[in-house]
């Protein structure tokens, strides 16, 4: 039952990927990127990751999809600029070579990783009660730093976003 | 078949390096930029494998952290590009060479 859903979430998000990456419109790459990232977001609870699990389609599939979404609208790029901008064979090919050879060495690398342990979870695993008390304990101080970078971020899109009035 | 933490990281090595083709042959800089949030969400994955195979929720945390990460650069590099566009007028990879003249 479990392998049904691996590989039926895998099949998904492989294939949103590779929609993502050779479609010519970006609305079609964005869509693709959005279903790839909510079958992710299945592996996620079936590894017991239950507030990545929202997490992921909350701020992944959710803001950040839709924030790529209203630039695509908001650039509004012509059909004729997107033809310019289609994959070319030859770098496509070339890419495509690196990528394999890449994808083929580190699953090679990683062969013989050991299973999953026998024993059960423990009870609340992954819940947001079980991360938010190692949040708020051994990772306190990048959690602070994390909501500072997060006010910069803020503040830095609105002065790029302003300028030229 | 009984899955294991093999099939989670292989599954993940795959998708970072659909994201790496993206990134390496697309022109569009919208596209590489979905492209790298698929990388991420590949390295999120084998955190979370991991967090599995080690039964402690600290790589939650820092996926937690990615995710919130993510967001940030989305937000910046986003209004980056918006940026580059009202100068340029174009979002093509190839014409943005000022810094290399």
């Amino acid at each position: 039952m479990n392998g049904v859903f691996f590989w039926a979430f895998a099949v998904i998000s492989v294939a949103g990927g590779l929609v993502t990456v050779t479609r010519r419109s970006p609305l079609t790459a964005a869509l693709g990127l959005a279903v790839s990232l909510i079958a992710v977001a299945g592996l996620f609870a079936m590894l017991a990751a239950h507030l990545l699990f929202i997490l992921q389609i909350l701020v992944y599939a959710g803001a950040i999809v839709v924030l790529i979404i209203f630039v695509i609208m908001l650039i509004n790029q012509q059909p004729k600029e997107l033809d310019a901008m289609r994959l070319r064979g030859r770098r496509f090919i070339a890419s495509a070579a690196i990528c394999a050879a890449g994808c083929a060495l580190t699953l090679r690398a990683l062969r013989g990783l050991p299973d999953f342990p026998p024993q059960g979870l423990p009870p609340g695993f992954g819940t947001a009660a079980d991360v938010g008390i190692v949040t708020f304990g051994a990772y306190l101080i990048p959690f602070e730093i994390l909501g500072l970078i997060l006010l910069v971020g803020i503040l830095g899109a609105v002065v790029l976003a302003k300028r030229e009035g | 078949m009984a899955i294991t933490l093999s099939h989670y990281v292989g599954l993940a090595v795959v998708l970072f390096f659909i994201g790496t083709l993206g990134v390496l042959s697309r022109r569009n800089a919208l596209i590489v930029f979905m492209s790298i949030e698929l990388q991420l969400n590949a390295v999120n994955l084998v955190f979370a494998a991991f967090a599995r195979y080690w039964m402690r929720v600290d790589a939650h945390v820092i996926v937690f952290f990615v995710i919130a990460i993510a967001a940030v650069e989305a937000a910046v590099g986003l209004a980056i590009l918006v940026g580059i566009f009202r100068a340029r007028r174009t979002v093509d990879l190839d014409d943005m060479t000022v810094m290399n003249e």
